[in-house]
């Protein structure tokens, strides 16, 4: 999975938002995984 | 300690199959990758992101607090939606659906939203061997 984001973020910009997206769709993508194993 | 550098330019040679990352980052956009194997056939696999998403995504990152509220009507055009008591939201949009190899959609997940930001997100689906693949 990959997600690419652009535009305006007031103050520091979009790239400050890097790691928590990554930490939260990395959850995700596990979860899915996992579900997809064991159902 | 010879070992250990040869097993550490191994490991950077060739990566355990399951890994997330900011591949690139700057004040106007980043890019996050993630690819995790699952133990099913793609089409299985994608049909779970597809149809069964209230069963596996966490209902923390949710605004109704509940990922039953989840649905992503996958073909183009479709909404990945979530009902609220009163209300709903458009999380993303479909943009490509080719069930068992690769969903993409389009908007801005949570609290990015609320920001004069897009995103495109792409699922991936790679069998081989009895397994698949979630990349992108």
């Amino acid at each position: 999975m990959t997600y690419k984001v652009g535009g305006y973020a007031p103050g520091t910009g979009v790239g400050t938002l890097a790691a928590a997206v990554d930490g939260v769709l990395t959850a995700q993508v596990r979860r899915l995984a996992q579900f997809v194993s064991t159902h | 300690m010879r070992n250990a550098l040869l097993a550490i330019g191994f490991l950077l040679l060739c990566p355990p199959p399951g890994f997330a990352d900011v591949v690139d980052s700057s004040p106007a956009g980043f890019t996050v990758k993630v690819v995790v194997d699952a133990a099913a056939p793609a089409q299985r696999a994608y049909q779970a992101l597809t149809e069964r998403i209230g069963s596996w995504w966490d209902k923390d990152h949710t605004w109704s607090g509940n990922a039953a509220n989840l649905s992503i009507d996958a073909r183009p055009g479709g909404c990945f939606c979530e009902r609220l008591a009163n209300g709903g939201v458009t999380h993303m949009t479909v943009i490509y659906a080719e069930p068992g190899k690769l969903l993409r959609m389009s908007g801005g997940l949570g609290p990015l939203q609320d920001l004069a930001v897009t995103g495109v997100m792409s699922w991936a689906f790679t069998e081989a061997a009895g397994k698949t693949t979630i990349e992108r």
